[in-house]
């Protein structure tokens, strides 16, 4: 560029950039080294700075008023009311604090919610590693009320000692049984009420229809079911115990019902007598020592007959 | 004080709302702001009304600048503008050429820039008046070019942003202008000092 001397409409074009200094250095050198040499371009430099001169001259000395026109001061306060919230303000000197213990909150948040899963997995991975120790609380009932039971039976069966079942206090208070045993007892009572409406409900009905359906049409047939044996009675007592030990709130006055052997005309009264005589065989038999847990399932026996009934108890198991 | 001296700070604030850096910003630009009205608008009478307006803009909109470095153009902008829509068509120049020989402060301007001769001086003063009334003669976007890139010492491209045309435009009218200045300096019968002989060409 500057070894490439200017024309002069280049070098006038750049005249007033030049003036300014709003050129590049190679430019302005290039302007520069032009003006040297061209006395028009010269002539039109000195020209164009003598003009500015004079326009400052001439338009200088007009002074602006020294105090804001009063409209300007009327906009002035309307800014000032209508604008002033947005002012910048200055932060709250809180505000570090504010953030910090924005962080904490969170952050304690999250370590709860942390151990809160963790604990919650390793309790998952407890008890895929060892169900018997954790089970389901509904399992639990159960199971307590199983074993509950099945002591009972167990107990009848090893030394037993028979007691008439009037003898026993059905809603007699249990005495101060120890918590383990208090704790079987109320998890058996809370066992039987669920299941009332449950499976084995169902389970007993539908025998029942069945065993009507079988007997109804066949009086002999009846008759033959009443006069079976010991042996085939205690079979069927055996169907029987499952149905009552499904669903023992039977109503009172199924349990008021003709015991077992003893002729009835009533064919579902029938049906149920068998369960009654073997509820009625194993609730009273007591023993040293499980009579404590066996007079809690007898006392949630007599509790669940109360209310499934819905009426005051005789006070006595038949 | 050019507006692109404007302190940074103070156009900040008043750019956030703050009322008393507002009203120092107006006092900061308003003799800028009168003179270009008065150069744009040839008479105090408007220039006082354009300047009361230009303020009240700023103060309006000032809140909607979004960088604090383009207050410059941008109040030229917007000074331009309203000069440019209240111009009165045909408008007398605040000072003929009768006038300015009787003006006092025009004499005192004049005195000031001219040399001490009263000879000289009485030339000077006509001179100026010529050169007044030569502006006033321009065509509007001639006469906005020269009064900023002359007066306000804005470069090409800040007269562009303040015109919103184009660099090239900016040169064209400056040239334009300039010429015209020289035609009714020839037209009032001054031959014309030395300082237009390049023009004259």
């Amino acid at each position: 560029m500057t070894d490439r001397p200017l024309s002069c409409p280049d070098c006038l074009d750049l005249l007033d950039d030049y003036r300014r200094h709003t050129l590049s250095p190679e430019k302005s050198a290039a302007v520069a080294a032009h003006l040297q040499q061209c006395e028009q371009c010269h002539a039109e430099l000195q020209a164009r700075e003598a003009l500015a001169a004079s326009l400052r001259a001439a338009f200088a000395g007009e002074g602006a008023p020294k105090a804001l026109p009063n409209g300007v001061m009327a906009a002035l306060k309307e800014h000032r009311e209508t604008n002033d919230p947005i002012t910048p303000q200055r932060p709250s000197p809180l505000l570090p604090w504010m953030l910090i213990a924005a962080v904490l909150l969170i952050t304690a948040v999250g370590l709860v919610q942390f151990k809160g899963a963790d604990l919650t997995r390793q309790q998952t991975i407890a008890m895929q590693a060892e169900p018997a120790s954790a089970p389901a609380p509904v399992a639990t009932e159960r199971t307590f009320a199983r074993s509950a039971r099945e002591a009972v039976e167990v107990a009848s069966k090893d030394k037993a000692v028979v007691v008439p079942s009037a003898e026993v206090p059905a809603m007699a208070p249990p005495p101060a049984a120890p918590p383990a045993a208090e704790a079987a007892g109320q998890l058996a009572f809370r066992a039987k009420l669920p299941m009332a409406a449950a499976a084995p409900r169902t389970n007993f009905d539908q025998e029942k229809k069945q065993s009507r359906a079988s007997t109804q049409p066949d009086q002999e047939s009846t008759d033959r079911f009443y006069t079976q044996p010991p042996a085939e009675v205690a079979t069927m007592a055996g169907e029987a115990k499952a149905a009552s030990e499904a669903a023992p709130q039977i109503a009172q006055s199924e349990f008021n019902a003709p015991a077992a052997g003893a002729p009835a005309k009533d064919e579902a009264m029938a049906l149920k007598a068998p369960a009654r005589q073997l509820w009625s065989s194993s609730v009273p038999v007591l023993s040293t020592s499980d009579s404590l847990l066996t007079d809690t399932l007898t006392s949630a026996t007599a509790t669940s007959a109360t209310l499934t009934s819905g009426t005051a108890t005789t006070g006595s198991l038949p | 004080m050019r507006f692109d001296e404007i302190p940074q700070n103070l156009v900040d604030h008043a750019r956030h709302g703050d009322g008393d850096a507002l009203e120092r910003l107006c006092l900061a630009v308003q003799p800028g702001v009168y003179a270009l009205m008065l150069s744009l608008l040839k008479n105090t009478e408007d220039a006082s009304d354009a300047l009361q307006e230009v303020l009240i803009k700023m103060i309006r909109f000032i809140g909607s600048l979004r960088d604090s470095h383009a207050f410059a153009p941008w109040l030229l902008r917007l000074a331009v503008n309203h000069a440019s829509s209240s111009r009165r068509p045909g408008s007398v120049a605040i000072i003929a050429n009768s006038e300015a020989m009787d003006d006092p402060d025009l004499q005192t301007v004049a005195g000031a820039a001219a040399p001490a001769s009263p000879r000289r001086q009485a030339e000077s003063n006509e001179m100026l008046g010529l050169i007044r009334t030569a502006v006033s003669a321009l065509p509007e976007r001639q006469r906005t070019a020269i009064i900023l890139f002359e007066l306000e010492d804005l470069t090409i491209r800040e007269v562009a942003d303040a015109m919103e045309i184009s660099e090239g435009a900016v040169k064209f009218h400056l040239n334009a202008g300039r010429n015209g200045i020289r035609r009714q300096l020839e037209s009032a019968g001054i031959a014309g000092p030395s300082l237009f002989e390049g023009s004259l060409k």
